[in-house]
């Protein structure tokens, strides 16, 4: 047989010639039906494509909220949502970047600086007149639900959890900005139930993964973070050990969006890719192996939504899957793609009211389940999964660590 | 190494009717039940109807059941002589699961039907919802376009009817009324933006208001098949209630609203059941000895290692990409490797002169083989895996455009793949 013929082409711009228009994106978009702004993922995608070379790109790209629920349910493997996150940066490059999204991509920084004076940033935050300010400089309509700062940082407390004497296993923890600054709490869980399964856990030297800036159509801000973790955990994983993630958005980020999206390839890209594992996603793994058995009881109704962006790692549920086996749970899945916030979309202006009209569906079905606390392992979903319904959101870990230390506490 | 303790009874590969049917016996049988597939199945974009045979040898069918001894005697490959007698409870596990969740799908194998198309043509088909079901014979019809919708063009559908209709014997009498109403005029208007609109009875109101005037005689109105998504069966019966006509709908192009209906009311049945569904993925089955030993679902950065018990191979043929045909003529199997078989007629002449070949092309029998247990066959005709078992669009031996047999063919061996997996 003949040498095949090998094409030197990007992958994810040439995807878009695989449409055959049978629609199935159209059927499962979560904007398409609540909002004529966004003519749905099969024009802003793969057709529009064709005439995005060397032309003006239409604003509408802009209300694509990212989810990725297009690009999983093509049949034909066309890359919609990543063509669309191409295309966004592209309008940004032509037009500008707003100074709202420049702003609200700097998830580290504000939360730094926000951190760094808590009391005061949470006062202004909670407080009528902050909230106009923040509405004016970074568009954050004054309804949207923002997190408060936490006075001190995961890295701080960190060092306080005890570990393991003889881990089977070690691992490096990828917080995310949002637990080191906003919702430590979240870290802690995560640490002590990484230790409580036997792995000693460490907390390499990390930065913001960059989907703030990818979102808001920055990619030059977000190659610099790529390029920065990829020299922080490159040397993690080498070493052996895996980078481990509760933010099923950071991870998906460093596992895919840097080469799909920013189009950064590569054999050390790959390598990092290959090294990022969810907390749940390795928990499970453990529980198949039978190294590990939860073995705990958690009498709450829980309805799990499992965020647009876990969907993308493709692994399924790995945290539902764990619950699911705690004694005493109710737990029911949401069956909806999106929550509407979908990471910075639903803070943003205009799309305030499409990410609370896109998360109707979510609410309802923690009605029907009549639920008392939604786990999401998504920081900006739990946010507005919160003011959806009315519920305390969780991180699932949270949950589990809840279990596991009420078993202790009981002795069993 | 790979995990040694299998987290589900059955893996099923594929998410179209033969995998979802899989996925019930499967789950319905008590076993722990895996659904993954690389995107949606077919469902979403075919009509919502089954077919189970129209037409076999040229001649046209009144009913499946007149058809399928000859199948099984004429073509020991196909696959109704191999599963045909699980058909019936494959069909029986859609229309009980399409029926829980209020869509009837009503006919037997005993009687094919008409039911028209958006290009004004009549087609056969073993089951339907109720709305497909006209009696066209004799019909006054009224055929109801919606201005903006382009997938529907009523004087077409009104100009072919009759035609249509006399070469089976039918008297049909057709006439096209496009309704317009501020509500139709969004920017983007396909099928799903209709069925949502169908759903509100504000919209049904506003129709009804515009058709009374042009309604005349009719005793049948055809719509596009966009009656409700959510509320179908409601939007339907309260349009037929208020005209005091039969509501028939005609089945559109893509997005497919009634494919569409019947693969959500599939999948929640399948999640109450517990089985697990993950759309998104491409897989690949791993042998291991002479079983299939896990799939690697091939997530972004490293695939995912899942253990397998029994596995349900239902990824599709040709157009779904379960097939695939190389740069050399050849075809693979894009799962398992398994080998496909080809008829000689195929062999250097894979498709005829025209895209719509009445004979079908050579290349559309092509398929992997089974066993009468849906076992994949090696080269020398024995089963390849001992816990993988084949349904669907995969099996080579039919010529589903041409037969008509596309759906039929999925429940029978769906059905029965899941049985051996369970057993």
């Amino acid at each position: 047989m003949s040498e095949p013929i090998l094409f030197n082409v990007d992958e994810v711009a040439l995807s878009a010639d695989r449409c055959i228009k049978c629609n199935v994106c159209n059927t499962v978009c979560p904007v398409l039906p609540v909002t004529d702004l966004f003519p749905g993922p099969k024009y802003c995608g793969p057709q529009a494509q064709r005439f995005r070379s060397g032309h003006p790109v239409e604003t509408w790209v802009d209300y694509c909220s990212g989810c990725g629920a297009c690009s999983r349910a093509c049949p034909s493997g066309v890359r919609v949502a990543e063509l669309n996150a191409r295309a966004r940066a592209r309008m940004f490059e032509q037009r500008g970047i707003p100074l709202k999204n420049r702003l609200l991509s700097r998830s580290e920084t504000l939360g730094r600086m926000g951190s760094k004076a808590a009391p005061l940033a949470n006062f202004g935050l909670n407080f009528g007149p902050g909230r106009v300010v923040v509405e004016r400089i970074l568009g954050v309509p004054r309804e949207a639900p923002l997190p408060s700062f936490s006075q001190g940082s995961f890295r701080r407390r960190f060092r306080r959890i005890p570990q393991p004497e003889r881990p089977n296993l070690r691992v490096g923890y990828f917080c995310g900005c949002t637990t080191n600054y906003y919702e430590p709490r979240v870290g802690e869980a995560a640490v002590r139930v990484l230790t409580r399964a036997g792995i000693g856990v460490e907390l390499p030297e990390q930065h913001c993964c960059g989907l703030p800036f990818i979102s808001n159509g920055d990619f030059k801000g977000a190659r610099k973070l790529a390029e920065a973790n990829l020299k922080a955990l490159l040397p993690v994983i080498r070493s052996g050990k895996r980078v481990v993630a509760t933010s099923t958005s950071c991870s998906l980020t460093l596992k895919h969006e840097y080469r799909e999206v920013l189009g950064l390839y590569g054999p050390e890209w790959e390598e990092l890719a290959a090294g990022v594992y969810d907390a749940f996603e390795l928990l499970r793994e453990l529980a198949w192996q039978g190294e590990l058995e939860l073995d705990a009881t958690l009498t709450q109704r829980v309805l799990y939504h499992g965020p647009c962006q876990l969907r993308s790692h493709g692994f399924g549920f790995p945290a539902a899957d764990l619950l699911g086996t705690l004694g005493g749970i109710e737990l029911a899945e949401s069956g909806v793609e999106c929550c509407g916030s979908a990471g910075t979309y639903g803070f943003k202006g205009d799309k305030r009211e499409i990410a609370f009209r896109v998360g109707q569906p979510l609410a309802a079905r923690a009605r029907e389940h009549r639920a008392e606390v939604v786990a999401c392992d998504s920081e900006t979903c739990r946010w507005h999964i919160q003011q959806l319904t009315g519920l305390p959101a969780r991180h699932p870990i949270e949950l589990l660590d809840e279990a596991w230390s009420q078993a202790e506490r009981t002795g069993d | 190494m790979p995990p040694d303790r299998a987290p589900y009874d059955v893996v099923v590969v594929g998410l179209g009717l033969a995998g979802l049917v899989a996925g019930l016996g499967a789950a319905s049988g008590g076993a722990r039940t895996l659904l993954v597939g690389k995107g949606h199945g077919t469902l979403r974009f075919r009509s919502g109807t089954i077919d189970v045979l129209g037409y076999w040898n040229d001649r046209s069918l009144g009913s499946p059941a007149e058809g399928l001894p000859a199948v099984a005697a004429e073509r020991p490959n196909h696959p109704y002589a191999l599963a045909g007698e699980d058909l019936g409870s494959g069909l029986e596990a859609i229309r009980t699961t399409a029926g829980a969740a209020g869509l009837d799908l009503d006919g037997s194998l005993e009687a094919n039907r008409m039911v028209a198309t958006a290009a004004g043509t009549l087609r056969p088909t073993c089951l339907a919802p109720p709305t497909m079901r006209a009696d066209w014979d004799g019909a006054h019809v009224l055929v109801v376009g919606l201005a903006g919708y382009r997938d529907f063009q009523a004087d077409l559908v009104a100009s072919v009817l009759p035609a249509a209709g006399a070469k089976l014997g039918l008297e049909v009498e057709a006439r096209a009324a496009t309704v317009d109403l501020p509500s139709l005029h969004r920017h983007h208007l396909s099928g799903l933006e209709l069925a949502r609109l169908f759903d509100q009875s504000a919209f049904r109101r506003d129709l009804l208001a515009a058709l009374r005037g042009t309604l005349g005689g009719a005793t049948v109105v055809a719509l596009p098949a966009v009656v409700g998504l959510e509320h179908a069966p409601e939007a339907a019966a309260d349009l037929a209630r208020q005209l005091g006509v039969t509501v028939a709908e005609l089945p559109t192009l893509p997005p497919s609203v009634p494919g569409l209906r019947l693969e959500l009311a599939v999948t929640a049945a399948l999640r109450r059941a517990g089985a697990r569904l993950q759309v998104g993925t491409f897989v690949r089955a791993i042998p291991q000895g002479g079983r299939i030993g896990w799939v690697e679902i091939q997530s972004p950065g490293h695939p995912l290692r899942v253990p397998v018990g029994r596995m349900v191979l239902a990824s599709g043929g040709l157009a779904s990409g379960g097939l695939e045909v190389r740069l050399d003529g050849t075809l693979r199997e894009t799962v398992a490797e398994l080998p496909v078989w080809l008829p000689e007629a195929a062999q250097g002449a894979l498709v005829g002169r025209s895209f719509l070949e009445s004979g079908g092309h050579p290349v559309s029998l092509a398929g992997v083989q089974v066993d009468g247990a849906m076992r994949p066959l090696g080269r020398e005709g024995s089963p390849l895996y001992e816990n993988l078992f084949a349904a669907g669009g995969l099996l080579a031996g039919a010529d589903r455009a041409v037969e008509k047999s596309a759906d039929g063919i999925c429940c029978a061996t769906g059905w029965r793949a899941a049985q051996e997996a369970v057993a």
